[in-house]
């Protein structure tokens, strides 16, 4: 762990920090939350202030306590989806080198998966299956793991072909073995990737909940900029400031966060 | 007794090989030598099971061994060891030297197959790395590393060893650390060697024959001592000319 941490650069602790704070927040935000995120019992559109920190909105919810639960579901979202895409494309990955028979067919209907973008295939199923939870981390999984799928394959072919491999396999060894030889080049890219899915989980979640296809029982960052932008006096009365921009922020400063961990060099 | 009939291969029309035979014996050791891109490699791959033939027929003490690995059984696959070019892409450099040997161990012991112990297979190549057991495999030499990798090689006591130009990428002391191992190995231990080389050193006699592959085929095979003045194909001439040439400076 410390290892980890000296290699980082400053721009990316920081990033760290903001990941671990967020992780924080999902785990025990509820504890610090003032009112029950259902609660619509509050006087309507209060500005923020003493009491209600953030405000309430037109319906009397204390923006604060869904802002901090948003933490909590919108975590969730992101790495179970992250976890599911990232394990399913990096299986068929080692699946489509290790048998090559089979490697064909799935290069094939990665591709095809490809070719449409990804979230208008995720509109369509969560437009016509139960808007449930677990119906949008499927369908988020099942239609995200060809990304994840190509660059695992493409870094795990070089090593396939690599002599190290090549000995494992001619002294007899089995799939683990391989997968042991296999390892030390494969999990600085699947990490990788797997924050590169976290953030995009979070955008289509956001994106699925924006054109009310998320579940409506789900307090997640994108249902608070729905039902914001759903509300007509929106710009009037600087309304806009407490009830839209504290989940957009924690949308945005995720995503960005994510991303800069991925993207920035590091201390070479 | 290592038997090759006939074994033809060609990439995309190109014939690599044409109808190669030979024969090594029991704690025999072959030099095959051949310009580059003659098909020495292709030769050394079919036989150790990573490349398959288009015909033709590898057979190991008269036993005939199928077209790749994956086919083939795990005392096929141990019988025959291959040593690759780059010692430095064969192993994994980020584990240790326990590691890497263990490997080999495990998957000899998984298959019940009878292997010496680690310590006294690296004892016969590397003896002084004895200590340095925990070391990471990127803090080795060159030459240290290719005989790490004659050590796992002979872990599973194979028949036959395969050495694919494995002192090309050595400096010159590497390259005669690996030789003189390779020469140990095959007078204590007798196993069978068969050498892919580029140039023949005429100046030690390690070799107990020479066979020289050109056009795809097997232009000579001569026992080492009388190469030298009984080679007549006109390849052959040539690699002793060079040699010679670059002995005499």
């Amino acid at each position: 762990m410390k290892k980890i941490w000296s290699r980082l650069s400053a721009v990316q602790r920081i990033c760290a920090g903001i990941c671990i704070f967020y992780f924080l927040a999902a785990a025990f935000g509820p504890i610090f939350s003032p009112f029950p995120p259902d609660d619509f019992s509050s006087p309507a559109l209060l500005p923020p202030g003493r009491v209600h920190l953030l405000g309430t909105d037109e319906m009397g919810h204390d923006i604060f306590s869904m802002v901090l639960s948003g933490f909590r579901y919108t975590m969730l979202f992101s790495l179970t989806a992250a976890l599911g895409s990232v394990s399913l494309g990096t299986v068929l990955a080692f699946a489509s080198l290790y048998f090559p028979r089979i490697g064909r067919g799935i290069n094939h209907l990665a591709t095809v998966f490809l070719i449409i973008p990804d979230i208008l295939l995720i509109l369509f199923v969560a437009a016509f299956a139960a808007p449930t939870c677990t119906n949008t981390i499927l369908s988020m999984i099942f239609f995200s793991w060809p990304r994840v799928f190509r660059i695992a394959r493409s870094r795990l072919s070089a090593c396939f072909s690599s002599n190290k491999v090549a000995y494992t396999m001619l002294i007899g060894g089995n799939m683990w073995d391989v997968i042991r030889k296999l390892w030390h080049d494969g999990y600085p890219v699947i990490g990788t990737l797997f924050m590169m899915q976290a953030s995009r989980a979070v955008t289509y979640e956001t994106t699925l909940a924006f054109f009310g296809l998320g579940d409506p029982l789900l307090k997640t960052w994108g249902r608070l900029i729905r039902s914001a932008l759903n509300y007509e006096n929106f710009f009037y009365d600087n309304t806009w400031c407490w009830y839209l921009l504290p989940a957009m922020i924690c949308v945005v400063v995720y995503v960005a966060v994510l991303s800069v961990l991925v993207f920035d060099e590091g201390k070479v | 007794m290592l038997e090759i009939r006939n074994v033809t291969k060609s990439y995309d029309e190109k014939a690599v090989l044409s109808s190669v035979c030979f024969t090594l014996l029991d704690g025999e050791s072959l030099l095959l030598a051949g310009e580059t891109g003659g098909g020495k490699t292709t030769l050394a791959r079919i036989i150790c099971g990573s490349q398959c033939p288009d015909s033709g027929e590898v057979l190991l003490d008269g036993k005939r061994l199928l077209g790749t690995y994956r086919k083939r059984s795990p005392e096929e696959l141990a019988d025959i060891q291959y040593i690759f070019q780059d010692p430095y892409s064969a192993v994994e450099l980020t584990n240790t030297l326990r590691q890497t040997l263990g490997e080999t161990e495990r998957v000899m012991k998984r298959h019940g197959r009878g292997c010496i112990p680690m310590e006294e297979a690296l004892f016969q190549t590397a003896p002084e790395l004895l200590g340095d057991m925990d070391k990471k495999m990127e803090q080795f030499s060159g030459g240290q590393l290719q005989r790490i990798c004659i050590a796992r090689a002979l872990i599973p006591r194979p028949k036959l060893l395969i050495t694919d130009e494995s002192t090309s990428m050595l400096d010159k002391d590497g390259e005669d650390e690996v030789l003189d191992v390779l020469h140990r190995l095959k007078r204590e231990r007798k196993v069978s060697i068969l050498s892919v080389v580029h140039d023949i050193d005429f100046s030690v006699a390690r070799w107990d024959r020479i066979a020289v592959l050109f056009g795809g085929r097997i232009v000579e095979d001569l026992p080492f001592g009388r190469f030298l003045e009984e080679a007549a194909h006109p390849y052959s001439r040539r690699l002793i000319e060079s040699s010679l040439f670059f002995s005499e400076k």
